[in-house]
């Protein structure tokens, strides 16, 4: 029966199905690939097109058409850049800033702690430490790499993990008082030593803490 | 249908008197505006957040993210101290352009 008109239909009918997530997902790069607009800026366009769907198909609207006359209203993202751009051009700045001293204090933090674990003289030998040391450091860029490549550091994961500034001030400063615990561990280190190992990471976290953007918060009784 | 100019200019006073009247986001912002003007003024949906967020950089409002009822997260917008000024300067300056062209065109005028 392959080749009869009723087959044919079929295979239209299947191939030309839509798919709103494909959609929701192309026109999310669409956005991205604007640099001008921030994560924050593309979260609240994204809720934006979820309300604006649910009410044209409570209208009457398919799912299709309600995309499309969504996506249309909000309008052009090259345009809709340009716009954001106008309205705040240090932001874009202040959030990148913020993911770059994000990313500095987590590779400082891991290099304590992988420093205090591959030179502690009784759990490895001497000529072993350098290349333990070495493959442990290289660990995490590649595994950022690997999370990056495939999607899963987005957003609204790293949204979740630091509520709010507080929380993530004094979740990272613990982490450091930890690698510092590992690090020192007998060695009598002195405390101006101490002072001068904590000044730079405690920057660090000062600055991120302030230049963080807002998350999303609880709803207040 | 206002000009793009007009747009501009009354995009201040209709976003910070809704917001007088309650915290709010983009989209019911919008829905508000499109209610309240029987269709005549129609944003570009995507427009009223650089509105917004200039707004919130000249610190006349907040915002916040926040879960709804609904479960879905958003980001609500409400008026600060100085929104709550800048609107009262708006409405005056407003009604003075209200209340000259409704003398020149013979309508009645609306108290300040």
């Amino acid at each position: 029966m392959a080749g009869s008109p009723q087959h044919l239909i079929k295979i239209m009918a299947t191939q030309t199905r839509f798919d709103l997530n494909a959609a929701i997902e192309n026109w999310r790069n669409e956005l991205s690939a604007q640099s001008q607009l921030t994560p924050d800026n593309r979260r609240e366009l994204e809720k934006h097109l979820a309300d604006a769907m649910a009410e044209l198909r409570q209208r009457g609207l398919n799912e299709e058409e309600a995309f499309w006359l969504a996506r249309r209203r909000i309008g052009q993202p090259q345009q809709l850049a340009e716009e954001f751009q106008k309205a705040d051009p240090t932001k874009v700045w202040r959030e990148r800033a913020f993911w770059m001293e994000l990313a500095i204090l987590f590779f400082l933090l891991w290099q304590r702690m992988v420093g205090s674990i591959a030179f502690h003289d009784e759990w490895f030998s001497f000529h072993y430490q350098s290349f333990i040391y070495l493959f442990l450091i290289s660990l995490m860029p590649i595994g950022l790499a690997i999370l990056l490549a495939k999607g899963k550091l987005n957003y609204p994961l790293l949204g979740r993990a630091f509520k709010n500034r507080w929380l993530f001030a004094s979740s990272i400063i613990v982490i450091l008082l930890l690698t510092d615990v590992l690090q020192t561990w007998g060695t009598g280190m002195s405390w101006l030593n101490q002072i001068r190992s904590f000044s730079f990471p405690l920057m660090l976290i000062a600055v991120a803490a302030w230049l963080m953007p807002k998350q999303e918060r609880q709803k207040a009784a | 249908m206002l000009t793009k100019d007009l747009v501009a200019a009354s995009s201040k006073p209709l976003v910070l008197s809704i917001l007088a009247g309650g915290e709010s986001y983009g989209y019911e912002i919008l829905q508000k505006i499109r209610d309240l003007s029987g269709g005549h003024i129609e944003w570009s949906d995507g427009m009223l957040y650089p509105v917004l967020h200039r707004l919130e950089r000249e610190g006349l409002i907040k915002s916040e993210w926040r879960e709804a009822e609904s479960g879905r997260d958003r980001k609500y917008y409400f008026l600060s101290q100085e929104g709550t000024k800048a609107l009262k300067a708006e409405r005056h300056q407003w009604l003075a352009v209200h209340n000259t062209l409704s003398k020149l065109w013979q309508l009645k005028p609306v108290s300040t």
